[in-house]
């Protein structure tokens, strides 16, 4: 699960979305065509814009949290593709994974993974269940807590790797076969803990075959240098890299899954979105972004053939409250009807409308309803907290506040407190505005300030000083792949909302990760944790909003489905150019 | 003039440890923290701990700045946070680009400086003073952001003559001179204009004084023809000045070249130091200040060492 750094007005905002495009809202492109099965071109370059200031620094696949960026990701996610393909619909994708399936015990503590046969390495090599049980070696010795710098591994103990890992075993060249240690739900243990595992190419780089501990020194060294990255499996092959510059790949021809006709797949580094957009408008990048701010000039892009998309990503975003003992506002913000009333008093539909341009549709839960996946709940298709002052009036008094002298007061507390928000994004300023007048009518006053975003994180991550800050606005959680159930997030000492704790909450997100004796019934479990989640609003819920996508007419497939700005992983090999 | 030298070297070096003590000291008071950048939404602070013992920067800031400046003595300028490379690494990489930048600008913003300050100051208050004054004055109120925005515009958006950034086409795996002279034409316009201005102020002042001379009086007594008058006496004594301001001038143009280079998306030491900024890379930013700081001494010392071969009144040995 990740932390964004969401700048909500922003087309850095979602910031997985940058390649990422979705259907929802924006129309059909006209330049979609297709799967890729007829008409099909070869050749062409894909120069596909990187957000501003962001460099590709890290290609190895097991990263720690220096450089644990999406769009290291997106990179090295090219040269070696992960065991499994969570895609656009946020489910496993077998024919894009190199898993062909995955079966597991009852019990949820075996899981078997069928290898497909048909992969090599770009030496010739084959694919083997080696492969994948030395990067789960390699994710163990970088989890462990005396791992030398630059590690540890960021992703340490997602979905109980390695902790709850009994044993990772190649039973045969193409099965391998894991075993934990104690039950879990087994979707959750696909995602978090499998979706964690690649094939990384033993053979060409096991320097110290009996040294781990060496091992991981020597590959955090190379992990920086892309000369080091000629041993692929996936779908293409790094041809240069020049900080700051650009990033080439080629197709790999002997990838075993679906292969590019592209010639050239090229990540450029862009240094502002102005000069991204002039890229865009001399056709020097035919894959980018428009950021939101840029949305009155899009018709400069559209007149050119270009076709602008929203894109969205499969999180949340929302205002925390600060809820930890010492907070200048616990009593208030542990009291769930003041939470529920001050999500009443956000008008989520005029944020949408009048600052997001309707690319920020409402949202009331930690699962969006944009894009459709099966984790969100049909019961939930409902707002449960719709804007409505009266009602959040109404709902504040029932619990005793008062207006008095215009705000609400109670045991002589004040709903009367400061929230912090990123600076240097315009929407989320008006969005900020817009609240602070709303919840005014209904007796809460609020100050802003604007602050850098590192800032923030600094302020309220840090556990020992939790009278520092009262709220914050304007970031959000992507799952990235992850299952979205809520146990790093609302369990107590989670992501979200510092200081809540509900042991109800902390059951049924328990209930999520437990085993489970079909996908129905898991899905059961999960829609009872959301519909908990959503109706005691741990943190405000906000709009999810999108990213634009600009697509030059040339370009096609960039659909939903290859640039999944689900997950933030694009098919790059599907994409195919025109002349 | 090699002991004037050394001994001008022997004397930055207190300046150069002053400059990186204060920069050091800047660097650390500016609100925010590299491993928080850093880790951003993996923030943990068990990670921040181990981040910053891995980094150095949980021991006291004397004993950083001791640890930064031996190391630097020993050539190493320390690793970059962000790129995980070296800074030395990043600069040899970055310099390049900026310095045929900055240098294609200044030798071009000098030689027009010439000619326009000459020809204002040779048809003074004439209509072509007065419009090349308000010229001048148009392009040095610009902000360079600005003007380069406007040229991306016209020439790469509009008339598609130029590219509009990069420091060479991603798509030639091997990109030749040309194309890298194409690529480098607006960024260098770009400067060169907000620069020209100053400097053919400068020229203008210079050729002004220089005219009024009872040696310039001489020569055209003596009969020489006004060409040369003017290029023997008037512009060869004029010049001198235009040397100090380009040894001062060298180094503002390398901070001037960071907006140019995040419009331009062109891969120099600005924008090496404008990523550093947003990620308070303490490494790049120091490394970086440090060179600025040897290119001004430098500068200043080029200047004084050319003014004394343009004009032999000037010793470098009496100077010191």
């Amino acid at each position: 699960m990740k932390r964004k750094a969401q700048l909500l007005s922003g087309g850095l905002a979602a910031t997985v979305a940058l390649g990422a495009v979705v259907g929802c809202g924006g129309g059909s492109p006209q330049n979609a065509a297709g799967t890729g099965g007829t008409g099909v071109q070869k050749g062409g370059t894909l120069i596909y814009a990187l957000p501003p200031a962001t460099n590709i620094t890290w290609y190895l696949p097991i990263t720690n949290a220096g450089n644990a960026s999406l769009y290291n990701a997106q990179l090295y996610t090219q040269l070696y593709p992960g065991v499994i393909y969570i895609d656009h619909r946020y489910q496993i994708d077998y024919a894009n994974s190199f898993a062909q399936n995955i079966t597991y015990n009852q019990a949820g503590t075996v899981y078997t993974i069928s290898l497909k046969k048909n992969w090599k390495w770009s030496d010739g090599h084959p694919v083997t269940a080696d492969d994948v049980v030395w990067d789960y070696e390699l994710i163990k010795a970088t989890d462990a807590k005396d791992a030398p710098p630059p590690w540890p591994n960021y992703n340490a103990g997602a979905g109980g790797v390695p902790d709850n890992v009994q044993s990772v075993v190649a039973k045969d060249p193409y099965t391998v076969v894991i075993t934990l240690k104690k039950p879990v739900n087994q979707q959750w243990f696909i995602y978090n803990g499998i979706g964690q595992l690649t094939a990384l190419p033993k053979h060409a780089w096991n320097k110290y075959p009996n040294d781990i501990r060496q091992e991981i020194i020597y590959l955090a060294k190379q992990a920086t240098n892309p000369a080091f990255f000629t041993v692929v499996d996936g779908p293409f092959k790094l041809q240069s890299a020049k900080s700051s510059q650009s990033w080439t790949l080629v197709p790999n021809p002997l990838f075993g899954g679906h292969k590019s006709t592209l010639d050239k797949l090229i990540f450029q580094y862009e240094a502002t979105n102005d000069a991204e957009f002039a890229a865009l408008k001399t056709g020097a990048v035919n894959l980018g972004y428009l950021d939101l701010s840029q949305y009155a000039s899009r018709q400069s892009l559209t007149s050119s053939g270009y076709t602008i998309m929203p894109a969205y990503n499969f999180g949340y975003n929302f205002i925390e409250l600060n809820q930890q003992k010492g907070s200048p506002m616990y009593a208030a913000f542990s009291d769930v009807k003041v939470r529920q009333a001050l999500e009443y008093a956000i008008d989520q539909n005029a944020i949408n409308k009048d600052i997001y341009h309707g690319f920020a549709p409402p949202q009331y839960g930690p699962i969006p309803t944009t894009p459709k996946t099966i984790f969100f709940d049909p019961n939930l298709a409902k707002p449960l907290f719709p804007f409505n002052l009266a009602k959040a009036r109404q709902l504040l008094e029932s619990d005793g506040w008062k207006m008095q002298n215009g705000v609400m007061t109670k045991n002589g507390l004040q709903l009367k407190f400061q929230v912090i928000y990123p600076s240097g994004t315009q929407s989320t300023t008006q969005m900020m505005e817009l609240i602070q007048q709303d919840w005014k009518q209904i007796g809460v006053q609020i100050s802003l300030k604007p602050m850098p975003l590192s800032e923030i994180f600094g302020i309220i991550q840090d556990t020992s000083n939790p009278g520092k800050w009262a709220a914050a606005a304007g970031t959000g959680i992507t799952y990235g792949g992850s299952y979205p159930s809520g146990e790093q997030l609302f369990e107590p000492g989670g992501l979200d909302g510092f200081g809540y704790d509900d042991p109800v909450l902390d059951k049924l997100i328990a209930a999520t990760t437990s085993p489970a004796p079909s996908q129905q019934a898991s899905l059961k479990a999960f829609f009872a944790y959301e519909e908990y989640c959503a109706k005691q609003v741990p943190v405000l819920w906000t709009n999810g909003v999108a990213s634009l996508i600009a697509v030059a007419p040339n370009v096609h497939n960039a659909t939903e489905q290859y640039l999944n700005p689900t997950t933030g992983y694009p098919l790059f090999n599907y994409i195919w150019m025109s002349k | 003039m090699l002991s004037y030298i050394v001994r001008r070297i022997l004397q930055a070096i207190p300046s150069l440890i002053g400059i990186s003590i204060i920069t050091f000291i800047l660097l650390h008071i500016v609100p925010g923290n590299p491993v928080r950048i850093l880790l951003g939404q993996h923030y943990t602070p068990q990670r921040a701990a181990a981040l910053a013992q891995s980094l150095g920067l949980n021991k006291p800031l004397y004993m950083q700045y001791l640890i930064w400046l031996w190391n630097i003595l020993h050539g190493n300028l320390g690793y970059s946070y962000n790129y995980t490379e070296p800074v030395t690494y990043l600069i040899a990489h970055a310099l390049p680009n900026t310095l045929s930048l900055v240098l294609i600008a200044t030798i071009f913003a000098q030689l027009f400086a010439m000619l326009i300050g000459t020809v204002q100051a040779y048809f003074e208050n004439t209509i072509a003073d007065h419009i090349i004054t308000v010229l001048n004055y148009f392009f040095y109120s610009m902000p360079s952001f600005w003007l380069g925005i406007l040229m991306v515009m016209f020439f790469s958006i509009q008339l598609h003559w130029f590219p509009s950034g990069g420091v060479v086409n991603p798509q030639d795996p091997n990109p030749g001179f040309w194309d890298w002279l194409h690529h480098l034409i607006l960024p260098a316009a770009t400067l060169t204009l907000v620069t020209l201005a100053g400097y053919s102020r400068y020229m203008r002042s210079s050729v002004r004084e220089t005219l009024l001379m009872d040696y310039v009086r001489t020569a055209r007594a003596k009969g020489l023809r006004e060409s040369q008058v003017l290029w023997r006496h008037v512009l060869r004594n004029s010049i001198l000045p235009q040397i100090t301001l380009f040894g001062l001038s060298f180094p503002a143009l390398f901070a001037g070249a960071l907006f140019i280079e995040e419009i331009f998306n062109y891969p120099g030491m600005g924008l090496l130091y404008w990523n550093a900024v947003g990620t308070l890379d303490y490494p790049v930013l120091l490394g970086v200040t440090m060179f600025l700081g040897a290119l001004t001494i430098i500068g200043n010392l080029l200047a004084d060492i050319l003014y004394s071969l343009v004009d032999p009144r000037i010793s470098l040995e009496s100077m010191s």
